[in-house]
């Protein structure tokens, strides 16, 4: 076994352009967004790490980047220390075949017109997995391991429930048999009761086939009853990394701290008193120096003016110039 | 209580027609609010909740969905009674409501102010000018920061919280007594959800509007609500105060629901989920609708169709084996 991690994303910047206005054209001006704005992070074997943060904070974008499925402006993502860039198409084909992704909508991303059996087939016949005359075979005993009848093969998604759905979507991921799914809000757009359904498959899965996950979520309950690390991003940046204990109960950074204390619990009783005030600034227009400082309560002219250096804090990774004259942020103790 | 009840619902069925037959999406559902409560409606997508309220508004979404039975009193008065005409003034003047998908109920090319005036001059009367200075007061109620410059701006030129903010402010415009609000922070971030929720709040304190909320987060409802009721399948299961209901739950489904919320249980470990699928309209409709879904189900659940008896002094749930729910897990 090598002694690289499972995936490793180093300095990765995702941008778009944006569509031109008037001044654009008059003074030739081309505007770029960046989505993801340099971003490290690591995935090791087997292990669960959530991404979360608010919608616009570029989770999305950068779980689209490491699988390429959206163009990267620079950085690298290397599986066990590869990169996929100037791979033999053979190669690259393999190294994609390790990472495997599960959408948000569950309906959007089945073909209406293909059965569920020729769905799941497809992936063994493109990757040439199993010779044509065990496909239905194989994709019987997928559809079993994520929960659903051997006959849902010939059925088609209209006739199937939203968790039900999610379940092919997973089993899809699932056929080649990847080192890496990466689920981007895959249990977002399920009714509670369904939410946990798939959310105990994800664990099982898990636990039986060594899978690694990368979690990407909204939700920082899901993330914290699935998730060993996480990740919190804002801005494009990643701002705090580390255990899913400390991040989420003695989270380092003023966001993270924010975020935990607007999580609605049933337990508890009132609304949090550290609710942030205001919205996100655009990407479109990022500010200068740390990107969370025009929004925090503790923000002093450094952080206007300089983007803080990432911080080791006991297991934690934190990107604020106050994290080490503070003590730990203690939101009110909810997940 | 009685006597400062606002609205009560009792026995409201809504059914669609479907190829001659009259299917139901809404069967008995009773609840009821009083003036500066917060009654939380509760329940998965299909379970009716949305269109109870549509119902009670009057604003069911097509002339083949129509209310079946019960009445909804409204301030003494049956509003399913009343003319157009009559329906109309209430529901500018009285009750409002307020939308899951702001944009989707802003019209895009009307500035925001213009929005806000128009009922506030239709219903009230006032001038063009007065109309003006009480939409930016209105703004500047809801927390929109620069109302008198922003009052000009159109709706895209808001962000999603400022959207909802701009609605709340049309609702209140003609100071209802009650405010509907279906799944109204749904669409947004959680630090934007607490900011709007947070203004519910506020506004009910100052003004003493009561509000029925719609959601599927029993975590807003906990945090909010000062009573709630449960849906399932188009009716209601359980109603009661939110501090007695949520510590322990008397209905299986809500103890099921409350239950599968991950943050409660030790990470990593199986969550507890409530087996199979909520059933379409016009299935199970015999006995009670939760029993496949039940772990309690016997016999006479699959017979008789539950009827809501007290559990306390204005707690119900609906559920033939309530002697044995008092064994169910108490919230951590």
């Amino acid at each position: 076994m090598s002694t690289h991690p499972l995936l490793a994303v180093e300095n990765l910047v995702v941008s778009f352009p944006v569509p031109m206005g008037l001044t654009d054209i008059a003074t030739l001006r081309r505007r770029r967004v960046r989505a993801v704005a340099g971003v490290d992070l690591i995935v090791n074997r087997g292990e669960t790490l959530g991404l979360v943060g608010e919608s616009g904070c570029g989770k999305s974008t950068l779980s689209r980047a490491i699988v390429g499925l959206v163009p990267t402006e620079a950085g690298r993502v290397r599986l066990d220390g590869r990169d996929r860039e100037g791979m033999s198409a053979p190669d690259r084909r393999a190294w994609h075949r390790r990472v495997q992704m599960v959408f948000q909508e569950p309906h959007a991303s089945l073909n209406p017109r293909m059965t569920i059996g020729q769905t799941l087939g497809e992936v063994f016949r493109v990757h040439r997995i199993c010779p044509p005359a065990e496909i239905e075979a194989r994709v019987g005993d997928l559809l079993e391991a994520v929960g659903l009848r051997r006959d849902f093969a010939n059925r088609r998604p209209h006739g199937l429930s939203g968790g039900q759905c999610q379940r092919v979507g997973i089993a899809r991921a699932l056929a080649v048999e990847p080192d890496l799914i990466i689920a981007d809000e895959a249990v977002s757009a399920l009714d509670v009761s369904i939410q946990a359904q798939v959310l105990n498959l994800f664990m099982e899965l898990q636990r039986a086939r060594g899978v690694a996950l990368l979690f990407v979520s909204h939700d920082l309950t899901v993330v914290r009853h699935l998730c060993q690390r996480v990740a919190v991003m804002y801005l494009g940046h990643v701002v705090e990394i580390g255990p899913a204990d400390a991040v989420l109960h003695a989270p380092l950074h003023p966001y993270t701290a924010a975020l935990v204390a607007a999580i609605p619990q049933p337990g508890k009783q009132s609304l949090a008193d550290t609710a942030l005030m205001g919205e996100p600034p655009s990407p479109l227009n990022p500010p200068s120096g740390c990107p969370f400082h025009p929004r925090c309560a503790r923000a002093i002219s450094i952080c206007a003016s300089a983007m803080p250096e990432p911080r080791r804090i006991a297991q934690t990774t934190v990107w604020c110039h106050h994290a080490e004259d503070t003590p730990a942020l203690q939101p009110e103790r909810i997940i | 209580m009685m006597a400062n009840m606002l609205l009560d619902v009792r026995g409201l069925s809504v059914g669609v027609m479907q190829g001659g037959r009259s299917t139901a999406l809404v069967d008995g559902a009773s609840f009821s609010v009083s003036a500066g409560e917060v009654m939380g409606l509760v329940g998965e997508s299909g379970s009716g909740k949305t269109i109870t309220c549509r119902a009670m508004m009057r604003l069911l979404p097509s002339a083949a969905t129509q209310v079946t039975a019960g009445q909804v009193l409204f301030e003494g008065q049956d509003l399913l009674l009343l003319g157009d005409g009559a329906m109309r003034a209430v529901r500018g003047q009285r009750l409002a409501m307020i939308f899951q998908n702001p944009l989707s109920h802003l019209n895009p090319v009307m500035t925001i102010g213009a929005q806000i005036a128009e009922p506030l001059r239709r219903n009230q009367g006032l001038s063009r000018r007065e109309a003006h200075t009480e939409a930016v007061d209105l703004l500047r109620q809801v927390g929109i920061p620069d109302p008198a410059r922003r009052i000009s701006d159109y709706p895209h030129q808001f962000s999603g919280g400022m959207r909802q903010r701009a609605m709340i402010a049309g609702a209140l415009a003609c100071r209802p007594a009650l405010l509907v609000a279906d799944e109204p922070t749904t669409a947004l971030d959680v630090t934007v959800q607490a900011q709007i929720l947070r203004l519910l709040l506020d506004l009910r304190d100052r003004t003493g509007l009561a509000i029925v909320l719609i959601t599927h987060d029993l975590g807003v409802v906990g945090q909010t609500c000062d009573r709630l009721a449960v849906m399932y399948g188009g009716r209601v299961v359980e109603r009661g105060r939110v501090a007695e209901v949520l510590a322990r739950p008397r209905h299986p489904y809500t103890a099921g629901l409350l239950a599968s919320q991950p943050g409660r249980g030790v990470p990593g470990t199986k969550l507890p989920s409530i087996s199979g699928q909520p059933p379409a309209p016009g299935e199970l409709t015999e006995g009670c609708r939760f029993r496949p879904r039940c772990t309690l189900a016997a016999d006479i659940c699959a017979s008789r169709i539950p009827q809501p008896h007290a559990i306390a002094d204005g707690w119900i749930s609906a559920c033939h084996r309530s002697a044995e729910t008092q064994a169910l897990e108490p919230a951590a």
